[in-house]
């Protein structure tokens, strides 16, 4: 297997593929510490892009899904590696966030995506199942990591 | 034929940690299994926005009770590389040090309870006995033996004297003739061998399919080692092998390990050789500039990512852990699928679990 | 077959020295427990150092330590062993070398509230005296 040497190659690497894959758009993208570069993608393309990259680069290792709130929207970061590090950054609206599932190109999503449901609400739209991960079955309150919840109450401990 | 179905968890003597598993047997085959986590989930990414970034090393410490150094470090280099501080060379020695400590402890730690489940308890005893070695030796640098809190922003919070150095290598000594032993009764016993052979397997294309990293996927022939891929400092310039077998068994996963474990004696002995002098921790500003970064590293179990964003203000906005753990779980219906009902303990304590860092 | 005599011959040494070690478990309370010297253990404070600065409280992360502060030259710097992670950060927190960790263990209790620890205890008039 080969391995993408560094970020400036991995950037180049990608976008070019995107171009492909995706032509006449325009990607925004930036580096972060250790070697990694994030692209920000439209929620509707993560699917498309990960097959894409998975056909043209071999990139099938997805690290995992970070869901962040950050305050107005959520963002979910899509952490991939491949000699370095690359992620796909995917707004998503605070009510009803809903983003297509990556179960189907990447089966080792099952769990991300789980989790995230569980602590951010957001629903995966063909995910197979969507029950509950990490939160107790009788968890009745907010999504945990929203910043408008408050966290766990004494009795849901 | 009638099927039934066995409940073994949350709370079960098969299991170290609780998780619950529905197996609809036939027979004496597994046909289906269900599983469930989340009973030792303790919140801790939320916990994480509420403590300030020193406190959250000591946190961050407990998301594993084997692997806890590996934790901290990792965590620890998002932060600095958020702040732009370099560690200084020897800091960074002494974190890969104890990392290969506990690379040890752990491995050993699986051995011996792969060897119990499948009934060997001499090797258990071998194996825990010899693991007393690195505790000892992780306790007497850091003063914890599981909780080390060796590491603090900046670089390490312990250093090695001449003396002290001698007597890890002593002790190395020791170390690396018993471990050689247990390699030696790994590879040649054939009690171990015909438990494990043939069962758990995962072919590479399932190991690509769901993303395994770590001693599970160098089993099933995937070459992926962090340490060796992502050239960074101290292991650029150490040498040792990367044991990849393509069994796929938990025999295979078995041999990578141990072999795992011999070459982290290896190592360690390497570092504590070619030991740089100079400081072990530089000054950090108080406050973390906004921004974000993601640190991997190779924990005992595979890869370990942190993602910390930062705000700006002294506690960080979002801190996101994953663990290898969280991606063999999946692998574990595959795994599972039609072997014998008593073979389920092993194939469960052949991934190496650690359900409270899945939980987190 | 030959194998397991080749098991046979490297169990011998093996037995050896099980026999020969001396035991490790010490009958505690009647025995002193053997600690190392390095392990981290109970907080212990330099009474006559503390300024009161609250640094170590500040990166407590069990909240383990509390500063009561009335005013300036009166405070009580108060220690839940209970909550303690033992994880030495108070130490490296002071920067007046006041507060360290010995290699003790915390006693055992029925009662929560007896473990409680005043480590300083600072009046205005007891200043001179305590140095
Ligand atoms: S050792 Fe750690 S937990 Fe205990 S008082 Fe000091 S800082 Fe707090
Ligand atoms: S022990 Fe040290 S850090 Fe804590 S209040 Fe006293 S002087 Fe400040």
């Amino acid at each position: 297997m080969e391995l993408v040497k560094d970020v400036t190659e991995m950037r180049a690497r990608v976008l070019a593929t995107f171009a492909e894959a995706f032509p006449g758009q325009d990607f925004e993208t930036r580096e972060i510490p250790t070697d990694d570069v994030v692209i920000t993608l439209p929620a509707g393309n993560v699917v498309a892009a990960v097959g894409a990259l998975s056909e043209k680069l071999g990139m099938t290792h997805l690290t995992t899904i970070t869901g962040d709130d950050m305050g107005d929207e959520i963002r979910l970061l899509y952490h991939m590696w491949h000699g370095c590090g690359l992620t796909l950054e995917v707004k998503l609206p605070l009510t009803d966030p809903r983003i297509a599932t990556l179960t189907e190109q990447i089966p080792g999503a099952t769990m991300y995506e789980r989790e995230i449901s569980d602590m951010f609400g957001v629903v995966f739209d063909g995910h197979p199942d969507l029950s509950r991960l990490l939160l107790p079955d009788s968890w009745d309150g907010p999504p945990p990591m929203l910043k408008s919840s408050d966290g766990a109450k004494e009795d849901q401990v | 034929m009638t099927k039934t179905t066995v409940p073994i968890g949350p709370q079960h003597p098969l299991l170290k940690e609780p998780m619950s598993f529905q197996l609809g047997l036939e027979g004496e085959r597994v046909a289906e299994s269900a599983m469930r986590i989340g009973y030792v989930h303790r919140g801790i990414e939320r916990l994480c926005q509420e403590r300030s970034y020193v406190q959250n090393i000591y946190l961050l410490e407990r998301v594993c009770g084997i692997c806890s150094h590996v934790h901290a470090t990792t965590y620890s280099r998002a932060v600095e590389a958020l702040m732009g501080v370099e560690v200084p060379p020897r800091g960074v020695y002494l974190r890969a040090l104890m990392c290969e400590f506990e690379r040890i402890h752990s491995h050993l730690l699986w051995l011996g309870v792969i060897a119990r489940n499948i009934g060997f308890d001499t090797i258990f005893n071998y194996a825990w006995r010899d693991r007393e070695i690195v505790l000892d030796i992780m306790e007497d640098l850091s003063g914890g033996r599981v909780s080390h809190a060796a590491n603090t922003l900046g670089g390490s919070r312990f250093d090695l004297t001449d003396e002290h150095r001698d007597k890890i290598l002593e002790q190395l000594q020791i170390m690396d003739a018993q471990i050689q032993l247990l390699l030696g009764a790994v590879e040649h016993e054939r009690t171990l061998r015909e438990r494990t052979r043939g069962i758990g397997k995962l072919t590479l294309e399932q190991i690509h399919r769901y993303c395994v990293v770590g001693p599970v996927a160098r089993a099933s022939g995937l070459d992926i080692d962090l340490r060796r891929d992502r050239h960074e400092a101290p292991y650029d310039r150490l040498e040792f092998a990367v044991p990849v077998h393509t069994d796929g068994d938990v025999w295979a996963r078995t041999l990578v390990r141990v072999q795992e474990a011999v070459e982290s004696v290896s190592l360690c002995r390497q570092i504590l050789n070619s030991l740089p002098e100079g400081p072990v921790t530089t000054r950090v500003p108080r406050r973390v500039p906004a921004g974000e970064a993601i640190s991997r590293s190779e924990a005992p179990r595979g890869e370990v990512i942190y993602y910390v964003r930062s705000d700006g203000s002294d506690k960080p906005a979002r801190v996101k852990v994953r663990t290898p753990t969280l991606t063999a779980l999946v692998t574990l219906s595959e795994q599972l699928a039609d072997v014998q009902m008593a073979d389920v303990s092993v194939v469960l304590s052949g991934v190496d679990l650690c359900i409270a860092c899945a939980d987190r | 077959m030959p194998f397991r005599v080749r098991s046979l011959i490297y169990m011998v040494p093996q037995i050896i020295r099980s026999l020969r070690a001396p035991s490790i478990t010490v009958r505690f309370p009647f025995a002193p427990a053997v600690i190392p010297e390095g392990y981290r253990g109970v907080v212990k404070v330099h009474a006559e150092l503390c300024r009161g600065c609250s640094l170590c409280v500040r990166d407590c992360p069990a909240a383990a330590l509390e500063l009561h502060r009335e005013n300036r030259e009166t405070y009580r710097l108060i220690y839940h062993p209970e909550r303690c992670a033992y994880c030495g950060q108070c130490e490296l927190s002071c920067n007046f070398g006041a507060i360290y960790q010995v290699n003790e263990i915390s006693r055992s209790t029925l009662h929560l509230s007896e473990l409680e620890t005043v480590l300083v205890d600072r009046k205005p008039e007891e200043e001179d005296s305590e140095g």
